[in-house]
């Protein structure tokens, strides 16, 4: 008996074992599988907060009928009881759509006055600050007067508060005056731009002198009206928003492997781009064509290209640009298709943050 | 060890031998093949242009690079994969503990020269292999659908039933541990779904804490969540996994070693029990 108590007592701390085994594993379980959820080691960038501009929203409407104006390229209503027809002189003064490649307006004002605006001042460099300085001393303050900017091939008119604008001097080149009607053109003596002022609020500049002449011309009604503005009044939506046309695209594209640039050019007629950049950057572009089963097809052509640039820059390992590519998306819809791009502020912040510096 | 190893393999000629556990394999093979047959995608050069599953179309949101529309879709799955792989583990595995220590088959294998404890990790051993070859089953057949209809391969799935099993293994442990106090199929299945219930609360403790009233409550249920594994924020990761989510790897082994280390710890205290028990 006395032999096998100390065995049993044995067998028993053997098995105590087992349990004083077990609670320590249960205690360094609940250790080890302690603390939060888990979560992405990197917030993903996220179209979800981005605005894309796929229409005009009550306020855009409003700063549009803002804008309009008696220009005088409209002619006077026949009876005196209509009411007189009212337009935008930045879009009157641009050429119409079959005499131009691109058309486009930066909403600067409002840009300026965003969260993308003010990251995008810290990044004027001193080059930059200077030329600022220099536009304020010829009575241009570009960072508080300027409303907008349009570019129409070759001619840029800058719309705003240029009463005191002294163009003669404007970028270190000196300019002679030339009468054209009522209005004065400057000449550059040896090169530059050609410039006007129109109304103490328009700055048109050219290349050469007949691409002014010929905005002042459709400003005055000289010249009548093209059938419809660049960009359709229903189109001036976004902080950026304009029309290509699809030969440009092609241009642009070069000779890509599929052929898109191509088929672009065939296939549509008319290709608007709208930018959001309040807070996030949207990009829009709006492709239109007359065939809807073509247009179909090469939506699909053209979501497909991108997906092949996602997956190579992938394999390269461009993150951002496959980040951003991620977001991309195109939205076919009958005889027209979008693609839409979403740059989220945290990405341009990250992109723009050696300007702070 | 190596006797613990003959028992698993024995285990899996018997699950390999009833017809239910067969069935469930034919099961998922059938939902697959569904699966396979009626998810219709569209894909132009790696863009997902439309998809239609039995026969109705999912929105898309427009043609976007398929690896990224199909991204949720592999979360999704990652989560069907990880929680339906435990749920049917719990239910098909729930008798194994019990018929090993049934009345007359316990008795027969006592009397053989095998160590009490081989035969618990044993069992243990094998049907963990049995969920593992069920997770990959059904994960790689559906990573292979997919890489099938859309050209996109991915790893995602697959990883993530591999975490499943790891969870599993917490589960299973728990399970094992109460068929030694109570030779019940039910008991053992209810036992696990407890633990699995509880491993879900438990992986968003943080969150659900803050909707109990401030006080007593509040208290018990913040003591009581972390006893039971964190089987939820597995799952979460899994699913982010499988959507190619960069993850703190650091923090995710440190869980799921901790899984296993529950694991084993539960078939310690079955251990335990079963060298107690006299039959």
């Amino acid at each position: 008996m006395s032999d096998r108590r100390p065995s049993r007592r044995s067998a028993s701390a053997k098995r105590g074992l087992w349990l004083v085994g077990a609670v320590a594993l249960f205690l360094c379980a609940s250790w080890l599988t302690r603390g939060e959820e888990p979560e992405e080691k990197t917030t993903p960038i996220s179209r979800g907060t981005v605005r894309l501009p796929t229409h005009m929203r009550h306020a855009e409407r409003e700063r549009q009928r803002q804008r309009m104006k008696p220009v005088s390229a409209i002619p006077a209503p026949s009876k005196e009881s209509e009411p007189i027809p009212l337009r935008d002189p930045v879009m009157t003064a641009m050429p119409g759509p079959g005499d131009t490649k691109i058309a486009v307006v930066l909403e600067a004002n409002a840009i300026r006055n965003s969260e993308i605006g003010e990251l995008l001042l810290g990044c004027i460099d001193d080059e930059a600050q200077s030329w600022l300085e220099e536009a304020k001393g010829k009575g241009i303050d570009v960072v508080q007067d300027l409303d907008r900017v349009a570019v129409a091939d070759k001619l840029v008119i800058l719309s705003g508060n240029f009463a005191g604008a002294k163009l003669d001097q404007l970028g270190g080149e000196s300019r002679r005056a030339v009468s054209y009607g009522k209005h004065q053109i400057w000449e550059p003596e040896s090169y530059g731009e050609y410039l006007a002022l129109w109304n103490g609020e328009m700055i048109l500049a050219g290349e050469n002198r007949e691409e002014v002449e010929a905005a002042l011309d459709r400003l005055d009604g000289k010249r009548p009206p093209s059938e419809r503005p660049a960009i359709r009044e229903g189109s001036a939506y976004g902080e950026v928003y304009g029309a290509l046309s699809p030969e440009l695209i092609e241009q642009l594209m070069g000779a890509d492997e599929l052929g898109i640039g191509k088929r672009i050019a065939e296939i549509a007629d008319e290709i608007e781009i709208h930018a959001d950049v309040t807070s996030d950057v949207g990009l829009v572009v709006e492709v239109h064509g007359a065939d809807p089963k073509a247009m179909d097809d090469l939506s699909r052509a053209v979501g497909g290209a991108m997906a092949m640039a996602r997956l190579s820059a992938g394999q390269e390992n461009k993150k951002d640009l496959t980040e951003l590519l991620d977001l991309a998306r195109v939205m076919p819809d009958r005889s027209r298709f979008t693609v839409e791009l979403a740059l989220p502020r945290s990405f341009i912040e990250s992109r723009l943050s050696h300007c702070k510096k | 060890v190596i006797t613990a190893i003959h028992i698993a393999i024995d285990l899996l000629r018997e699950a390999v031998s009833r017809k239910w556990f067969i069935a469930i394999f034919v099961g998922i093979t059938l939902i697959l093949g569904a699966s396979a047959l009626s998810l219709e995608m569209e894909v132009v050069d790696g863009a997902l242009a439309a998809t239609t599953l039995f026969g109705e179309s999912l929105d898309t949101e427009g043609i976007r690079p398929a690896e990224v529309v199909l991204r949720p879709i592999f979360a999704a799955a990652a989560y069907v994969v990880f929680y339906g792989g435990l749920v049917f583990g719990v239910l098909a595995c729930a008798d194994f503990g019990p018929s090993l220590l049934a009345p007359g088959r316990i008795e027969h294998l006592l009397s053989l020269p095998v160590r009490r404890w081989s035969l618990l990790a044993g069992t243990f051993i094998g049907v963990m292999i049995v969920a593992l070859v069920a997770a990959l089953y059904g994960a790689g057949g559906f990573t292979l659908i997919l890489a099938y209809k859309t050209g996109v391969t991915s790893s995602g799935l697959v990883r993530a039933a591999l975490l499943a099993t790891a969870c599993f293994a917490a589960v299973y442990g728990a399970m094992l541990s109460a068929a030694t106090f109570a030779r019940s199929a039910a008991l053992s299945a209810i036992v696990g779904l407890v633990v699995f219930v509880g491993g879900i609360f438990s992986g968003y403790r943080e969150r659900i804490a803050p909707l109990f009233e401030a006080g007593l409550g509040r208290r018990a249920f913040q003591l009581v969540a972390p006893l039971f594994p964190p089987i939820s924020a597995i799952a979460d990761a899994s699913a982010l996994i499988a959507r190619d989510a960069l993850l703190d790897s650091g923090d995710l082994w440190r869980r799921v070693i901790g899984m296993g280390i529950f694991g084993v710890a539960a078939l310690l205290l079955a251990v335990w029990r079963f060298e107690r028990a006299d039959y």
